[in-house]
């Protein structure tokens, strides 16, 4: 009798200490991540001081980046990223928000599943492939086709003047937008699915047409989640390097026109890293780095807060 | 008195289930008509199939015919959306707008006809929540969010919403379910005044509210209509043994 109990007690015991053990390591490995990133944003600005010495807030204002004069200013490459991807995002959002009401709200179960499946498979494409086919179908066509369109037709706006090179900042637009159109309609499906269908049989049974039930229960209801879903897209855009750089023309300018070669943050990185022969490049180069490190992480916390209020209000609303 | 609504051997399938079978059944004008059984005996289904709420489900159907005023709402030049504008539905569980304010609420459904005028919109705003004796305690808030309301003042928020569209029949499924004994009396009280204008049809699981609020009660047993008359009859002296063993409380 007592040993029995005994052996009880000491099974709850073991069971208990294997808890901590796992326990315990989950919580070592979440803090290595956290320590692993915080001693790379370290290294990176250590790594960046002489540059930030040396030019201050000039580095971000400044429009020259020549390596020979040892003069690096990185406004092109931020001006680059911003504007590819910020036009990305303005085209990649209406279509991956229609994309996924029509998984989710019109086209039939099954085949919204393979809509949804493919969708995601396009996610999974490796960008390099992306930035193939851009540079080599994608940009002759626009060389060919739709720029001297645009600049035929509305070369007034300064937006679409000059020679159409093909590799452009149109191109990285149009890849980019490619690239982040699968994301935001996987996550904006996600976002969608939580909206309770109760709000929704609130809206048809008040005599909604399917597309005003959409307008007056489900974007609503989605809102701030579709919101993470676009800053999460804004955030994989800018970190976008491979296809970027293929496609863009890796010019360091700052040019209105859509149609010109521009450069971004990643590109550059990803370009100058081996040849640059003296500290001072690769600090450049570093404290680029570190400016798209941050403003990438700044950009995901946005997103995931969003999103996380999302997972949240599920089930606390009718 | 006049048949608003007409059931006549209704069918509803979710597949494989067949979850209402054969049913006719008459709901008069002006009255609150009652639908009462144990659960799952496809009290929900039937309404739901009024406001043709089943197109939304994949895999349900419906046979048969429900006539509104005469004319077969499931015929295929019917508009499903113009009948759910004249057969308005409040749910089981309140389900304001989340993001929209107490004002929105009551106007979303009344929006949908098109444009509309500001003080148009600000009447029927008022009209609709005097009806369900919402305005006094909301009028000085009406741009506050729909969730900051008692559970109780968003069910009758959201009967304020039904009927700002202006509908001829109210469905309502077990509208007190989710509400405390005030707030159900409440509603009960609005359902006697409703009647006047609309034609009710509420289901419910509690059979002192059939007996309190309504004229006629139909009993609805494993997806049939077993039987259906004046509520004094249904509850004194029912026809049919499985009637008298339910209402009696012994079973279900
Ligand atoms: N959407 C649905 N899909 C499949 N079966 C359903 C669905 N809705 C109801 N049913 C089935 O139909 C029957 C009647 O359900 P319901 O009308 O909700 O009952 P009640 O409202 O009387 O409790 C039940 O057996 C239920 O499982
Ligand atoms: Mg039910």
């Amino acid at each position: 009798m007592l040993q029995e109990t005994d052996t009880r007690r000491w099974q709850i015991e073991k069971k208990l200490s294997g808890d901590f053990v796992f326990k315990g390591l989950t919580v070592v490995f979440a803090f290595t991540i956290l320590a692993i990133l915080l001693l790379m944003v370290e290294e990176m600005h250590r790594e960046s001081l002489p540059a930030l010495a040396k030019f201050g807030w000039r580095f971000v204002t400044g429009r020259e980046w020549d390596a020979v004069q040892s003069s690096f200013g990185a406004l092109p490459f931020i001006w680059g990223s911003v504007i590819s991807s910020v036009l990305a995002l303005f085209l990649a959002t209406p279509l991956s928000v229609g994309t996924a009401l029509f998984i989710t709200e019109i086209a039939p179960q099954r085949f919204g599943g393979v809509v949804s499946a493919l969708v995601e498979l396009l996610a999974a494409i490796p960008s390099v492939i992306y930035g193939l086919w851009g540079v080599l179908v994608m940009a002759p066509w626009l060389q060919q086709s739709v720029e001297p369109f645009l600049s035929e037709r509305l070369g007034f706006i300064p937006v679409f003047q000059g020679t159409p090179y093909g590799v452009s900042m149109l191109a990285a637009v149009f890849i980019l937008m490619i690239m982040v159109v699968p994301i935001i309609t996987a996550i904006t499906r996600e976002v969608l699915l939580t909206v309770p269908q109760s709000q929704k049989e609130a809206a048809v049974a008040l005599g909604a047409t399917r597309w005003e039930m959409i307008r007056m229960t489900v974007l609503p209801y989605g809102r701030s989640g579709i919101l993470g879903a676009v800053i999460l897209g804004l955030g994989r855009a800018i970190g976008e390097t491979m296809a970027v750089t293929m496609v863009i023309g890796n010019t360091p300018q700052i040019s209105l026109s859509l149609l010109s070669p521009a450069y971004t943050m990643p590109s550059v990185i990803a370009n100058e890293f081996a040849e640059a022969s003296s500290k001072l490049h690769s600090s450049a180069l570093m404290e680029i780095g570190l400016i798209l490190l941050v403003v990438t992480l700044i950009i995901n916390i946005l997103a995931r807060l969003l999103l996380w209020g999302v997972s949240r209000q599920r089930g606390r609303t009718p | 008195m006049n048949h608003k609504v007409l059931l006549y051997s209704l069918n509803v399938h979710f597949g494989a289930t067949h979850a209402v079978k054969g049913v006719t059944l008459a709901f008069p004008e002006n009255s609150v008509t009652a639908i009462i059984g144990p659960s799952g005996c496809g009290k929900s289904t039937v309404l739901r199939a009024i406001n043709r709420m089943h197109d939304l489900t994949p895999g349900a159907r419906v046979s048969g015919s429900i006539a509104l005023d005469g004319t077969n709402i499931y015929a295929n030049n019917v508009d499903p959306v113009a009948i759910r504008r004249r057969i308005g539905m409040v749910f089981q569980k309140p389900n304001p707008f989340p993001a929209m304010s107490i004002y929105d609420n009551v106007i979303s459904g009344y929006k949908l006809n098109g444009r509309i005028r500001r003080d148009d919109a600000d009447e029927v705003v008022e009209s609709s929540l005097k009806r369900v004796a919402l305005w006094d305690e909301v009028k000085d808030r009406l741009r506050a969010n729909a969730m900051e309301l008692s559970g109780g003042q968003q069910q009758r928020l959201c009967i304020a919403r039904t009927i700002a569209v202006k509908p001829e029949v109210i469905l309502m499924d077990e509208p007190c379910s989710a509400l405390d004994p005030i707030a159900t009396m409440k509603i009960e009280e609005l359902i006697e005044e409703l009647k006047e204008k609309y034609t009710i049809i509420i289901v419910t699981h509690n059979m002192q509210q059939a007996a309190r609020v309504s004229d006629v009660t139909a009993f609805f047993y494993l997806g049939e209509l077993v039987e259906c008359g004046d509520t004094p009859m249904i509850f004194t002296k029912p026809e049919k043994r499985q009637t008298e063993d339910y209402i009696t409380g012994r079973f279900g």
